[in-house]
């Protein structure tokens, strides 16, 4: 029954078992740190006292009392800044995959004079965030709003239109390669029936890279809602704004009294970005995106 | 395109020649749309002109020809594909880089904020009212299409010459005004006019400051507006107060005063009246001041020399350059050590569970770091967050950190923040690389008796910063521009001395968001300007650090 061999595997699954165990402490500490913010206005937001300085970890009276607050209130607009943001980056992801894979596709089947200097100047160019330019931004965007006004300040043309402007970008490198990857006998055959670029493009190579579009609409989608200093600067009504601004502006009007319906539409606000991020997690960390950090 | 099926076999081989496919409806409706093209670009580009914005105008001309020779020449095919990239990267993405450096060379700021042209046309719009001003009893009418819309029905009050009716741009003479139906009282008032209503004396006071005194009446030259001295009954005619010299001065004809214009400002240099000191006074011997909106011109290496040589902005701003470079890095050391850390826990083979952990430690990550950073706020609240609260229910502690107010304590609150953000995005890269090494290089050193942690030292670590090196140093450069967690936290305060907007825990950015855009101050776009050409400096040699280390330029030279 308890031979050697016997006792040294028990010794070692012991063991095995005491070392996951000492990890998994540490682990749940980790996990802790991680998930208290979280908990902690999870728990708030059901609050119904609803402040700060009261706000305990289990709520004395809980409901959703808040819930009701933030989709009613007029002083704070919730349900307009998720729409605009859910909104303009919608637009600004559409437009973006569309400008971005026309470019790749050049970028992929076309051989011309000049084509290695542009595809390495759009990757300089993207290296500059374009927050670097903000001011000469907000100037811009003032001066095409002087003529064409829904295109100006405190327009979402003209947030969406700045935002555009890294649509050519590295999003357009990623596609490129995946372009690289279809085989061009496909392009051969529909031209030898008669299809034209265009058509090759849109019915042909489209389709087959639709995954990698997907990726750069999340993508551009995910950097967008979380854009901070533009929307900041060019937006200054209340009704125009976008979560990340409005929610910033509701808590700096009234931090301590709003905290309970502050935290339900933080809760709110970070749901669609959660999903589609633990949905997607490979596609951040594997070469795709190299160098792409969340926006 | 349907016209190119009819011959499959004479297009083979001619990709181009099929696109541009003699079919003249494709000829006709690519013209059409070159055509909306020029015709906007030349539209919006003369209007630039007029305003004096040149460079942007320069811009829209060279994109529109591109477009245009993107579509007419067939050598050009390809850039036909660019086109809406390449504009929208050329109008939002290089002018603003190219007029950031321009402007981090002028005094484009609060009192300058104008092109020349746009502050000249302000000046000259200007009016006022001669001494010797013909004066008129005035009758306000409404527009009965427009209630925006006013004019004035103006009796010369030395009864010499004709009645007027003044509305804003254009002004007719009495006998020239069709009555209608309507007749004149015995004031020589008509009591309505088409399309006009007489409005009540009484219930003019009410809009009389906020809306008539405003209205300019009648034609450029002869301009009609209500006396400010007397507005209730009296209107006057009003004169262009200022005229342009052939010598680019201004020359005030109320007072008789030039005014020359310094570094885009108009400031008096002669007049009727100076003081003992030279200077140009008004009548009672009041030295005049400069006369605004001035407009913004190249003032050389001003800007540079304010950072270099002026104490009170150089002290802060090598706080805040020293903090930018700082906050970067402990970000990335501090989230690098703990997501590695992690993702070794996770990396024994024996680990039930695992996938389910690693998922829920992404958690931070995959929240919008806007909303992070203002639930930290809460939590991080000096007198009513939790974790204060926490703090002082502890014996041995009477008061939190001050986490908002304290130039250390700030500096600790944006790391532990960062810390919170950014250690899943490690722990997911680490456990990549770790999960690439080979494993045979660890059974040789087994076998040549290295320890656990020699082991880890001497293979893992270096193994892994080949492969994550890269991203770790985009990451310090991400967070170089931090701006989100910065401004959203505590707009980059306290502030490190009270007139100055740098502040304790500001990095470049939020600085020269600050400097451009805070409350308080008169914006001060060139020097934040200044400050961007810094950032861009930095930025550019992080890259170049980057691509040097890991030799990846080759690749992507390679990958084209």
């Amino acid at each position: 029954m308890s031979s050697p061999s016997h006792i040294m595997q028990n010794k070692m699954a012991r063991d095995r078992w005491l070392n996951y165990l000492g990890r998994l402490v540490l682990i749940l500490l980790a996990l802790f740190f991680a998930f208290f913010p979280i908990l902690w206005i999870a728990s708030a937001s059901f609050d119904e006292t609803g402040t700060l300085n009261t706000q305990r970890l289990i709520p004395r009276t809980s409901g959703l009392g808040n819930y009701d607050t933030l989709l009613t209130s007029n002083i704070h607009p919730f349900g307009t800044w998720m729409w605009n943001s859910i909104k303009i980056a919608s637009i600004t992801a559409i437009l973006t995959v569309l400008v971005s894979a026309i470019s790749a596709y050049a970028f992929s089947r076309f051989r011309f004079r000049g084509r290695r200097n542009l595809m390495l100047t759009v990757f300089i160019v993207q290296v500059f965030p374009n927050s670097l330019t903000i001011v000469a931004t907000f100037l811009l965007i003032q001066t095409i709003g002087r003529h064409v006004p829904w295109l100006g300040l405190n327009t979402h043309g003209g947030l969406i239109l700045v935002y555009l402007g890294a649509a050519l970008g590295i999003n357009t490198w990623l596609m490129k390669g995946f372009f690289d990857s279809i085989p061009r006998d496909l392009d051969e055959s529909a031209r030898i029936d008669g299809a034209s670029d265009w058509l090759i493009f849109w019915r042909i190579i489209l389709p087959l890279v639709r995954p990698v579009l997907a990726v750069v609409g999340i993508l551009s989608f995910i950097g967008t809602y979380g854009d901070v200093i533009i929307s900041l600067t060019l937006l200054k009504d209340k009704d125009v704004q976008t979560l990340a601004i409005g929610l910033n502006r509701f808590i700096s009007d009234s931090f301590n009294r709003e905290w309970g319906v502050f935290s339900a539409g933080a809760l709110i606000g970070a749901i669609p970005i959660v999903i589609l991020i633990l949905t997607f997690q490979r596609f951040f960390v594997s070469g795709l995106t190299e160098g792409a950090v969340k926006g | 395109m349907a016209t190119a099926k009819s011959a499959p076999g004479a297009s083979f081989r001619q990709p181009a020649a099929l696109f541009s496919s003699r079919s003249l409806v494709v000829i006709a409706l690519r013209l059409a749309g070159l055509a909306l093209v020029d015709a906007f670009a030349v539209w919006f580009a003369a209007r630039l002109i007029n305003d004096g914005e040149y460079l942007l105008a320069l811009f829209v001309a060279v994109i529109t020809l591109g477009i245009n020779a993107a579509f007419l020449f067939e050598g050009m095919y390809p850039y036909r594909w660019f086109t809406p990239g390449l504009a929208l990267l050329i109008l939002m993405i290089i002018y603003p880089t190219l007029f950031t450096l321009y402007v981090a060379f002028t005094n484009y700021k609060d009192g300058n904020l104008l092109t020349r042209v746009q502050a000249e046309d302000v000046l000259l719009s200007r009016t006022f009212l001669p001494q010797d001003a013909k004066t008129f009893n005035w009758t306000a009418f409404q527009s009965s299409e427009d209630s925006s819309r006013w004019a004035l029905w103006l009796i010369p009050t030395d009864g010499q010459g004709e009645a007027i009716f003044a509305e804003p741009g254009d002004a007719t003479p009495a006998s020239k005004v069709d009555l209608g139906d309507y007749t004149l009282d015995e004031d020589g008032i008509p009591t309505g006019l088409p399309g006009w209503e007489r409005v009540p004396f009484a219930k003019t006071i009410a809009i009389l400051d906020s809306v008539l005194s405003k209205i300019q009446f009648g034609e450029d030259e002869s301009t009609f507006m209500l006396n400010p001295k007397n507005p209730t009954k009296q209107a006057g005619r009003f004169e262009a107060k200022y005229a342009l010299n052939e010598d680019g001065t201004l020359y005030d004809r109320e007072t008789g005063v030039t005014y020359q214009a310094m570094k885009g400002t108009y400031t008096p240099v002669d007049g009727p009246h100076k003081n003992a000191q030279g200077q140009v006074t008004d009548v009672e011997g009041v030295p005049l001041s400069v006369i605004r909106p001035g407009y913004y011109v190249p003032i050389g290496l001003d800007n540079f020399k304010r950072l270099v040589e002026n104490d009170r902005i150089r002290g802060p701003f090598i706080r805040v350059f020293l903090w930018t470079f700082a906050h970067a890095f402990l970000t990335v050391f501090i989230t690098f050590w703990f997501g590695l850390f992690l993702a070794l826990l996770l990396n024994v083979k024996f680990t039930p569970g695992r996938a389910v952990l690693r998922t829920l430690l992404l958690v931070p990550y995959a929240m919008p770091a806007f909303i992070s950073v203002l639930v930290w706020k809460g939590l991080l609240n000096e007198q009513l967050g939790v974790i204060n609260k926490f703090l002082t229910s502890l014996p041995l502690i009477d008061a939190g950190p001050r986490w908002t107010s304290n130039a250390g304590w700030v500096k600790a609150a944006i790391l532990l923040i960062q810390l919170w953000l950014g250690f899943p995005y490690m722990m997911l890269i680490t456990t990549g690389a770790l999960q690439s090494l080979p494993g045979d290089i660890y059974e040789a050193a087994r076998v040549d008796g290295a320890s656990a942690l020699q082991q880890f030292r001497h293979l893992t670590l270096p193994l892994l910063l080949v492969s994550v090196g890269p991203l770790l140093i985009a990451s310090f450069a991400y967070n170089f521009n931090n701006f989100t967690i910065v401004e959203l936290f505590n707009k980059g305060g306290p502030p490190i001395s009270p007139d100055q907007p740098a502040g304790h825990s500001d990095i470049l950015i939020t600085y020269t968001y600050e400097l451009a855009f805070g409350s308080g101050r008169g914006a001060d776009y060139g020097f934040a300007s200044t400050i961007s050409l810094v950032i861009f400096l930095m930025v550019a040699l992080i890259t170049f650090f980057n691509f040097r280390f890991t030799q990846s330029w080759e690749e992507i030279s390679e990958n084209v």
